[in-house]
């Protein structure tokens, strides 16, 4: 019988070199890695090539993976610098900060709202009335977790640019909060 | 804190085709990071099998060693840096021969004039040839095997190795002849020359080891004669140094001439 490890336990044997806890973490996280990460860039190789950065570098970096957080959030933060690196070296594919489906519509969809509402509650909403540019850098920095300088890059406007939405769009939002909860 | 909330199968699939909007989008990713039901019924596409290939290749490559990274760095193509730096003399043989080499410094410094010398110029001059011996011969080196079975010059990998055992080895050498006192501080690298690269030319009709045996047992020979009635200054003065170089000569001739024979190590 064999004994499920958990991700930090996964995390401690990768550290000591134990390339089958890699193999399983890898089963457990790439998939869904892969599908976000896809949804950041259109282009399957670079898309790919990110990933098996991501998991080259768990595999060095596993020894500084403190056990108090979540793994998943980890992988993340790993796994979109790699992109950001991945697409510094081609040009030609672009940062998706907003996926082009999205129609942008002033109040989101009913199940979108509960959706939202679920996870964010009213910040949701209130994300949803944001310009694309400023939902871009919201997107970027504070969901994905890039620095100012690392959204700057992927986005293609000056770091200073950057700065100027985000506070803009927090300050949309803290209105927008306060109307809805005085 | 406990989930009661999972993202139902449409807003996944909706979010795995990216056909949902980023804003919903950012639900179900934030609780994916917290939730490993709901991560686990992400579908696993084709191609990560592939990327896994990948990063199995990437980590289980061994790091390249501190020398192949400096060898790279002063220009040597990729395959020529693996070659030398996976030569067994890099290993601790080499490290051995050294230590022979230094320790007998010691004791020629020890003893000054007279028999320390003497141990000096019979010991020292074969350090190098063994070193180069051992940085090619193919009892000693199990990766030689399947370099040999590509289509690599065997004269390319002896002289590389060979290189880059002399320039690494280059300073101990100098080091070694300050430390000896009298004429033969810096002479004994002509006899060492002689040896070596007869040790070279000979390993194209016995094995690298065997042809530093014949040799090692010949010079022992020829100092020994020398000591009979002379002083150790004689064993490098002006004719024995020119047999030296004739000898250092003639043997590298010979080397490029019958490189095609280097194959032949392994008829031990």
């Amino acid at each position: 019988m064999t004994v499920t490890r958990s991700d930090a336990e996964l995390m401690a044997d990768i550290a000591g070199r134990d390339l089958a806890a890699l193999r399983e973490l890898y089963d457990r996280h790439a998939a869904w890695l892969a599908v976000r990460l896809r949804r950041r860039c259109n282009d399957a190789e670079v898309v790919a090539d990110a990933l098996q950065d991501t998991f080259v570098a768990v595999w060095d970096e596993a020894p500084r993976f403190r056990g108090d957080g979540e793994a998943a959030a980890w992988l993340w933060g790993i796994a979109v610098r790699r992109l950001v690196s991945r697409l510094r070296r081609r040009r030609d594919v672009a940062f998706l900060a907003d996926l082009p489906s999205y129609a942008g519509p002033v109040a989101p969809a009913a199940e979108e709202q509960v959706l939202l509402s679920v996870e964010y509650g009213d910040l949701g909403t209130a994300l949803a009335r944001l310009s694309p540019e400023m939902r871009a850098v919201m997107q970027a920095v504070v969901l994905d977790g890039l620095t100012t300088r690392e959204a700057a890059k992927v986005l293609k406007v000056p770091e200073n640019t950057v700065k100027t939405r985000l506070h803009r769009a927090k300050a949309h939002l803290r209105t927008d909060l306060a109307e809805v909860t005085p | 804190m406990t989930t009661t909330w999972h993202v139902d199968d449409a807003a996944l699939a909706r979010w795995v085709d990216s056909t949902d909007g980023s804003i919903s989008g950012a639900s179900v990713e934030q609780h994916l990071l917290s939730c490993e039901q709901c991560r686990a019924r992400v579908p696993a596409e084709p191609v990560l099998d592939a990327v896994w290939a990948r990063v199995q290749d990437v980590v289980e490559v061994p790091p390249v060693s501190l020398l192949e990274r400096a060898l790279r760095r002063v220009g040597l193509p990729e395959a020529d840096a693996r070659i030398v730096a996976v030569s067994p003399a890099f290993r601790g043989a080499w490290l051995i021969g050294l230590a022979t080499l230094l320790a007998f410094v010691t004791v020629a410094g020890g003893y000054g004039e007279g028999r320390g010398e003497w141990v000096f110029l019979a010991v020292a001059p074969l350090v190098p040839a063994l070193a180069i011996a051992l940085g090619y011969d193919p009892e000693l080196d199990e990766a030689l095997e399947q370099e040999c079975a590509t289509p690599y010059s065997r004269l390319r990998l002896v002289l590389l190795r060979s290189a880059a055992l002399l320039v690494i080895a280059g300073p101990v050498f100098v080091a070694t002849s300050l430390a000896v006192p009298g004429t033969i501080a810096f002479w004994w690298l002509a006899p060492a020359a002689g040896c070596t690269a007869l040790v070279l030319a000979l390993s194209t009709w016995v094995a690298p080891l065997t042809a530093v045996g014949g040799v090692a047992t010949t010079w022992f020979v020829i100092v020994a004669s020398i000591a009979q009635g002379g002083s150790p200054a004689e064993v490098v003065d002006e004719r024995w140094v020119a047999v030296y170089a004739t000898v250092c000569f003639a043997a590298l001739v010979l080397l490029v001439v019958r490189r095609g024979r280097l194959a032949t190590w392994r008829a031990t």
